[in-house]
């Protein structure tokens, strides 16, 4: 494990990026809520930024190809999941959006889908040897991304939903999609 | 990092650098906007936030009057003004709760009770702290106005009943709404919304309640409204006109003051109720500010039940007074011949138990006339043997009892006539022929409301016409029920109840009235078994007098109850539907006097019109004084 990164490999400009975005958000949680009945929203935020910090640093220390390896698995367990929530999935404010899962916990599988989908797309292109995306290649991907795009539009949750289309369209974009092929797609 | 990256030196550098620059755009084009809200205009933005505070107050819309059926005011509505405690500021309420406590009058554990109730609520609602503000009280906020801006006035309507006691069980009274009637509203009540919670307030709440204004203001840092934005009027509910006449209301309440029991007088033509008392009551007035707590649990655990309406929800033996039912069964199924006749020595037996006459000593040879009028409960013991429980029951139900009469009001109870079925459905077992004997003179199972024996009494008197009960005048699609009856069995049935009033010895003779065709019927329901009163040497019964006029096709019929007496029906409950009786008579014969001297001189031909409002005759004034009513 010679090639595990140390401190000193760390990005530290993107880091400060990330940290900056996140104080920020951190300020408008505590400024909006303020004095009203979610006051105190800032301190919950502050502790799950630190169980992030954590993870981060947790995942920095793994291989990123063991993930890639396990792309369909943790795809088939997200689309499950997604399954999973629309039949026992319970509602709040209108959608079906959550599994719970005892103790106060609930889980939103849509957000996991969002990492999800970003591996399994990753593996996908990783593994196209030529500098052009088919026509078949970009019918499987877009296969295999609505799949759970339309699961998560059924909830109801356009927003999630649509956050994985950029994905989908830059991820073909850096792995070779010709221009009159996008332009097709655009129409 | 190097063997890592052998698939990535695929991707082509160019369009790598196109997406890296659409992300920063996309960045730098937040950045500009949180730039430009949190930094370029951010004076301009607290300026609003704190120089001018908008501020919502509620107009609340007053909820319609009741009227009598002359339109004279029974309940109405008047402005008030409640505290409010604005909470949007938590570090400043907590700095001025003791001067503000100090200032109302208000224990400090209340006022932190409230704002505990209040916690979940959005900041922005304030929370009334204090419903019913005195002058001291309203003077303290105004005078405070620079220092306590937390403090806001709100002009309220209050609910007056102006008669206090006078008919509350049948007005019933209103309330905060409660949590699940908000949640059923779909958003149309917001906490602290006064609704109707029992009686007429209730059945009517839809038209009496208005639709609350809002009037929304800018006001500066110190609470002084600077400028009104917009001001929405609020709509006040609409007003009902009951069928109650207050004349007659007054004197039912008068007999029945320091009594338990109840009183329904009707038209007996259209259903319209002109008096409704139930005793004991409460008064609603009580219930227009925020009740007690204390006052609350008094009223609601009373066993004298206050808050019952016992005219259509207590569910009593009929005594004596089923035997209109049992007449009318008798003449009209011709089941027995009319000249039947008994001999009662006060006693008999039947399935081997003895039954006894309410007259020890007996009434000797009786036939059905005889019956009725001195009330024997020797015949009709006979009578209902060879009747049989199923053709009583089929008379009974048919003539309204065991059944809600559809009165206007929510909550009526439905009371009770068995029937072998019933006893089948509900105890699983076979009727036993003794339990027709207690049936036939209205005790046993079978269980009654006063509204439903006046109903019936009025019914059996029309021929089987059967009127829906209502408050409200002009109340649309009253339904009708027709139970038809042989002209020879409402003739012998109201000559009997003639005689009962008319007729010296008839249970009711000291209740006649001089040209009136008053019939009735007395009837007394035993609380306790006959061996059991004898050994204590006590009685405790119920009273009934059902009495009408005229003999056919009545004006008017009363119900009267008088719960735990030592006397019999005739003379415990017979005065009540006496006076009522004599009211209604002497207040038409005024009307027509008036009418005859105002309107005969100026116009001979015209008939009369009818519409010449009737004020109170000096008579009356009396009787409204007793009950401690203030005149409208």
């Amino acid at each position: 494990m010679s090639d595990r990164p140390q401190i000193k490999d760390f990005d530290w400009t993107l880091l400060a990026i990330v940290a900056a975005i996140n104080l920020l958000g951190l300020l408008e949680i505590y400024s909006s809520t303020h004095a009203s009945a979610m006051s105190g929203m800032h301190w919950k935020q502050l502790i799950w930024l630190g169980v992030g910090v954590v993870v981060m640093f947790i995942m920095s220390q793994i291989d990123y190809h063991t993930l890639l390896d396990q792309a369909p698995i943790l795809y088939i367990a997200g689309v499950a999941g997604l399954l999973v929530v629309a039949v026992i999935g319970y509602s709040r404010l209108g959608a079906k959006r959550w599994i719970s899962l005892g103790g106060g916990f609930n889980l939103q599988v849509s957000e996991l889908i969002k990492l999800i989908i970003i591996i399994v797309l990753a593996r996908y292109f990783s593994e196209v040897r030529t500098d052009k995306l088919t026509l078949t290649d970009i019918c499987k991907v877009s296969v295999l991304t609505l799949i759970p795009v339309a699961l998560i539009l059924k909830q109801p949750d356009l927003g999630t939903a649509m956050v994985l289309v950029p994905v989908l369209l830059v991820g073909m974009f850096l792995a070779g999609i010709e221009w009159k092929h996008l332009a097709v797609g655009w129409y | 990092m190097g063997s890592w990256n052998i698939n990535d030196q695929r991707i082509p550098q160019e369009r790598l650098a196109l997406v890296s620059y659409l992300s920063v755009g996309l960045v730098v084009l937040l950045m500009v906007g949180f730039w430009k809200l949190q930094v370029v205009q951010s004076g301009h933005f607290l300026d609003l936030a704190e120089k001018n505070r908008v501020r919502s107050i509620p107009i609340i819309a007053p909820r319609g009057p009741m009227l009598d059926r002359e339109g004279r005011v029974l309940v109405d509505s008047y402005p008030s003004f409640s505290i409010l405690l604005l909470r949007d500021d938590p570090k400043g309420l907590e700095k001025t709760l003791p001067q503000i406590e100090d200032g109302l009058g208000i224990s400090d554990e209340d006022l932190r009770q409230e704002l505990e109730t209040a916690k979940f609520e959005p900041k922005f609602q304030p929370v009334v702290i204090k419903p019913a503000a005195s002058q001291a009280d309203i003077a303290f906020v105004e005078s405070h106005r620079a220092d306590l801006p937390l403090l806001e006035l709100l002009m309220v309507q209050r609910r007056r009943y102006q008669n206090g006691e006078m008919l509350a069980n049948t007005i019933g009274y209103v309330g905060e709404v409660s949590e699940q009637q908000m949640d059923d509203s779909d958003g149309h009540y917001r906490p602290g919304d006064i609704v109707g919670k029992a009686g007429l307030e209730r059945e009517y709440n839809d038209q009496l309640e208005g639709t609350d204004g809002l009037r929304r203001v800018v006001v500066n840092s110190v609470g002084k409204v600077m400028r009104t934005l917009d001001n929405v009027e609020a709509v006040p509910g609409r007003p009902i006109q009951l069928t109650i006449d207050y004349d007659l209301q007054a004197i039912a309440e008068a007999d029945m003051v320091n009594k338990t029991g109840a009183v329904v007088a009707m038209d007996a033509h259209t259903g319209e109720i002109l008096a409704m008392v139930s005793r004991p009551t409460f008064d609603p007035n009580d219930f227009a500010v925020r009740i007690p707590k204390a006052e609350w649990q008094k009223l609601n655990g009373d066993k004298e039940t206050p808050l019952l309406n016992r005219a259509i929800q207590a569910q009593l033996a009929p005594g004596s007074v089923f035997k209109i039912v049992m007449a009318a069964a008798m003449v009209d199924s011709k089941a027995i011949p009319e000249s039947y006749g008994v001999f009662c020595p006060g006693h008999a037996n039947f399935y081997g138990r003895e039954f006894h006459c309410w007259r020890p000593q007996g009434h000797g040879e009786v036939e059905l006339h005889k019956a009725l009028v001195d009330s024997c409960d020797i015949f009709f013991y006979n009578v209902g043997k060879l009747l049989g429980i199923d053709k009583i029951a089929y008379y009974g139900s048919g003539l309204g009892l065991g059944k809600r009469t559809g009165v206007d009001l929510p909550s009526e109870e439905s009371g009770l006539m068995p029937s072998e079925e019933w006893v089948q459905r509900v105890y699983h077992r076979k009727w036993y022929a003794g339990e027709t004997i207690s049936v036939a003179v209205g005790q046993g199972a079978v269980t009654v409301t006063p509204i439903q024996l006046a109903r019936m009494a009025a019914g059996v008197a029309s021929g089987g016409t059967l009127v829906q009960p209502h408050l409200l005048k002009g109340f649309l699609n009253a339904k009708t029920d027709h139970f038809p009856l042989s002209d020879e069995a409402v003739e012998q049935v109201t000559q009997g109840l003639f005689g009962v009033v008319n007729e010296p010895g008839g249970t009711g003779y000291h209740l006649r009235l001089q040209n009136i065709d008053f019939c009735g019927k007395s009837g007394t329901a035993q609380l306790m078994s006959y061996d059991a009163s004898n050994r204590l040497g006590t009685k405790k019964m119920d009273g009934w007098f059902v009495g009408f006029a005229p003999r056919k096709n009545p004006d008017i019929v009363v119900a009267a109850i008088v719960q735990d007496t030592v006397e019999h029906g005739g003379e415990a409950a017979g005065p009540v539907v006496h006076d009522i009786v004599k009211m209604f008579y002497d207040k038409r014969t005024s009307k027509t006097q008036q009418q005859a001297t105002t309107a005969a001189p100026a116009q001979p031909g015209s008939g009369g019109s009818v519409s010449s409002s009737l004020t109170p005759t000096r008579a009356n004034a009396p009787l409204v004084a007793a009950v401690g009513g203030q005149r409208p």
